[in-house]
């Protein structure tokens, strides 16, 4: 039987929605739809044959066994004591800001992004350090919720970030640079968080009092905690600038040394099982998810459908920045609904052959939708990190966590916009230490 | 979303149950085995970097041996987030279903697996046999490749039973679905999501003490 084989790249991709809808685990979904979509193109032997090779092909390369160490990494750091010892330092060095404590939480959570690739466990773990040292000093409730839930979402950005290495796998770009890509773009994600908590302080000083009165020698002193932090950073950096160590090497270092430091503060061997087992299953779901869409991906490839739909969006009488607007606000709404992996696997392979067709640069793309992606998390109808907010402190209701998050998402949406406006804030670091 | 299954029908002596928590041990072990080799690779790399750097002697066929061992991490848990409905799925329309057009839908998905698994236990298993037959090796130190494609099919065939395990559990619920649940994951709503997020970040006993706001949620449904 002939089919054609674009007819049967736009059935695939119906097929797919319908399935993902109706519940169907998306790995399992993409292999069937893969699978029957290379069977009626190029007949049952030889598209058998290649579905065959494809689950042990794609799932060991070794640019992919960098995802267990940065997964290991951020469940060995709730152990290492280190989001207590950054927020302290935090405070000490910029407390005396207006909403200095608020000002603080952004900080540390960037810190702690550096060694940790979960939005929402920074949120959890921040509920607890950050949100009492706030309120017993008089800080506005939804601002010190608010600013914990949108301190979260750094941790995708700054690497080491589980999500912008599998961008990077999906679309064949350097994992080093999408890694480092992301660095600026969380830095100046937490700066423009703290401005506008600066701002909102300074006009209503009720809002977040300053925090003062520590000395230069507390300062100093409350460096040293950070020190896994800056390990882990110095490593991953040096590593992919240098050339020294591999991503995969670089993250088993890091990994090692968060180990140590969780073996100091006190972790005992039941958590260590209990960080390889969460590491374990984390990284078999994204294992089978990239199998099972690049099935997909090896379909969409003979269906020829993703060069139709780059021709089709590049045919819009709309200019490129109209038209990305447009690609991201589609994002925004998907991710209300699932889950960030599952959507960028499945959209990415049609996706991206238009946005690189429309000019952009495919390490600026995966930083802006990895951000808009992260936006979905403090929004509404679903917004997980309000929820787990509102669960480590319910007597913060959780109407006042989304009140509180309003600013931050502002200042997420002015973010986006600045990077659509200069993409070299993204692409500047990839470029400068990689060529 | 994720979902996670309950307590595994503990209460229950069916045949079906016993099958189910002696099957789960075995999943349990596959996945302390890719624990286990997600340790040695983080071991083995930092040996690497510093026996390389430091005495200028790496080891050999590093890569090699990571690739070979991926398969381990990337496959023997497989079954494991699959009973625990850990991999990724999108569950906000199955969410809004009552009990028995839920479980319908649940065993057609689940159906879908079985087939879906099946033809891979097949596909590759030829895979593992062509290596085997034709003796392909690594490129850097000629390790043997057949063992690592061997467990595809292998861990494939441990998730063929538990999609099995899962389709019974789903079709029995969906004949009585007042029964107990054993053997297949349940939804999660949004607040239980959030729970266990609190569990991984701060431990058993602060996601117990969890509480969410109930009004705000029967608030935003009117």
């Amino acid at each position: 039987m002939e089919v054609d084989p674009l007819l049967a790249g736009v059935l695939g991709m119906g097929g797919l929605v319908i399935m993902v809808f109706l519940g169907v685990r998306v790995y399992i979904a993409a292999t069937l739809v893969g699978m029957i979509g290379i069977v009626s193109i190029i007949g049952w032997d030889a598209g058998t044959g290649i579905v065959g090779t494809i689950p042990h092909s794609k799932s060991t390369l070794y640019s992919l066994s960098v995802l267990p160490m940065f997964i290991l990494i951020g469940y060995l750091a709730f152990h290492a004591g280190i989001t207590t010892a950054a927020f302290d330092a935090a405070k000490k060095w910029v407390g005396w800001v207006p909403g200095g404590l608020a000002v603080a939480t952004v900080f540390s959570a960037a810190g702690f992004a550096a060694v940790s690739g979960a939005s929402t466990a920074t949120a959890a773990v921040f509920s607890r350090v950050a949100i009492p040292e706030m309120l017993s000093n008089g800080y506005d409730r939804r601002l010190a919720a608010g600013v914990v839930a949108a301190g979260g979402t750094l941790a995708s950005l700054i690497p080491p970030s589980a999500i912008l290495v599998i961008y990077a796998i999906i679309v064949e770009e350097s994992v080093g640079a999408l890694l480092l890509a992301g660095f600026i773009p969380g830095i100046v994600s937490a700066l423009i968080y703290a401005l506008i908590i600066m701002g909102r302080a300074t006009v209503n000083p009720k809002l977040g009092p300053p925090v003062r009165g520590f000395t230069f020698g507390d300062r100093m002193r409350s460096l040293p905690g950070t020190f896994p932090i800056i390990a882990v950073i110095a490593i991953i950096f040096s590593a992919i600038y240098g050339g020294w160590a591999t991503p995969t090497e670089a993250g088993a270092l890091g990994a090692f040394v968060v180990l140590i430091f969780a073996f100091f503060h006190g972790m005992r061997t039941k958590e260590l099982k209990d960080a390889l087992f969460e590491t374990a299953k984390l990284t078999v779901m994204i294992f089978s998810i990239i199998w099972g869409v690049l099935v997909f991906v090896r379909f969409l490839g003979f269906s020829g459908l993703p060069e139709a739909f780059a021709e089709w969006i590049l045919g819009l009488p709309l200019p490129p920045t109209a038209i990305i607007i447009l690609i991201l606000c589609g994002y925004a709404i998907l991710g209300m609904f699932m889950d960030a992996i599952g959507m960028l696997l499945l959209t990415l392979p049609v996706v991206f052959p238009a946005v690189i067709g429309l000019g952009y640069d495919p390490i600026w793309f995966g930083i802006i939708v990895v951000k808009m992606v992260e936006i979905c998390l403090i929004t509404p109808p679903i917004g997980l990190n309000c929820y787990v907010v509102n669960g480590v402190r319910p007597d913060i209701p959780l109407s006042d966590v989304f009140r509180g998050i309003g600013p931050f998402f502002v200042a997420d949406v002015l973010t986006v916009a600045l990077f659509i406006a200069f993409p070299w804030l993204i692409t500047w670091l990839p470029q400068t230490m990689l060529n | 979303m994720t979902t996670k299954n309950l307590p595994q029908g503990s209460g229950s002596r069916s045949a079906f149950a016993s099958f189910n928590r002696g099957f789960s041990k075995l999943e349990d072990f596959l996945n302390g085995i890719s624990a286990l080799a997600i340790f040695s690779v983080m071991i083995l790399g930092v040996t690497q970097v510093l026996s390389r750097k430091l005495l200028n002697w790496p080891i050999l066929g590093y890569i090699d041996f990571i690739e070979q061992s991926m398969v381990i991490f990337a496959f023997f848990g497989i079954a494991y987030c699959q009973r625990l409905g850990g991999h990724v799925r999108m569950d906000l329309f199955m969410a809004k279903f009552s009990a028995r057009p839920l479980y319908f839908f649940e065993a057609m998905a689940t159906l879908i697996g079985l087939v879906v698994v099946t033809i891979l236990i097949d596909t590759s298993w030829l895979h593992f046999l062509r290596a085997y037959q034709l003796g392909d090796s690594t490129i850097d130190i000629g390790l043997p490749i057949w063992p690592a494609k061997l467990v595809i099919p292998l861990a494939f065939g441990v998730l063929w039973v538990r999609f099995a395990i899962q389709l019974v559990g789903f079709i029995r619920l969906f004949i009585n679905p007042d029964a107990e649940i054993i053997g297949v994951p349940v939804i999660e709503d949004v607040t239980a999501i959030a729970r266990h997020e609190i569990e991984d970040a701060l431990g058993e006993e602060a996601a117990k003490q969890a509480k969410f706001d109930e009004t705000y949620n029967k608030k935003g449904k009117k």
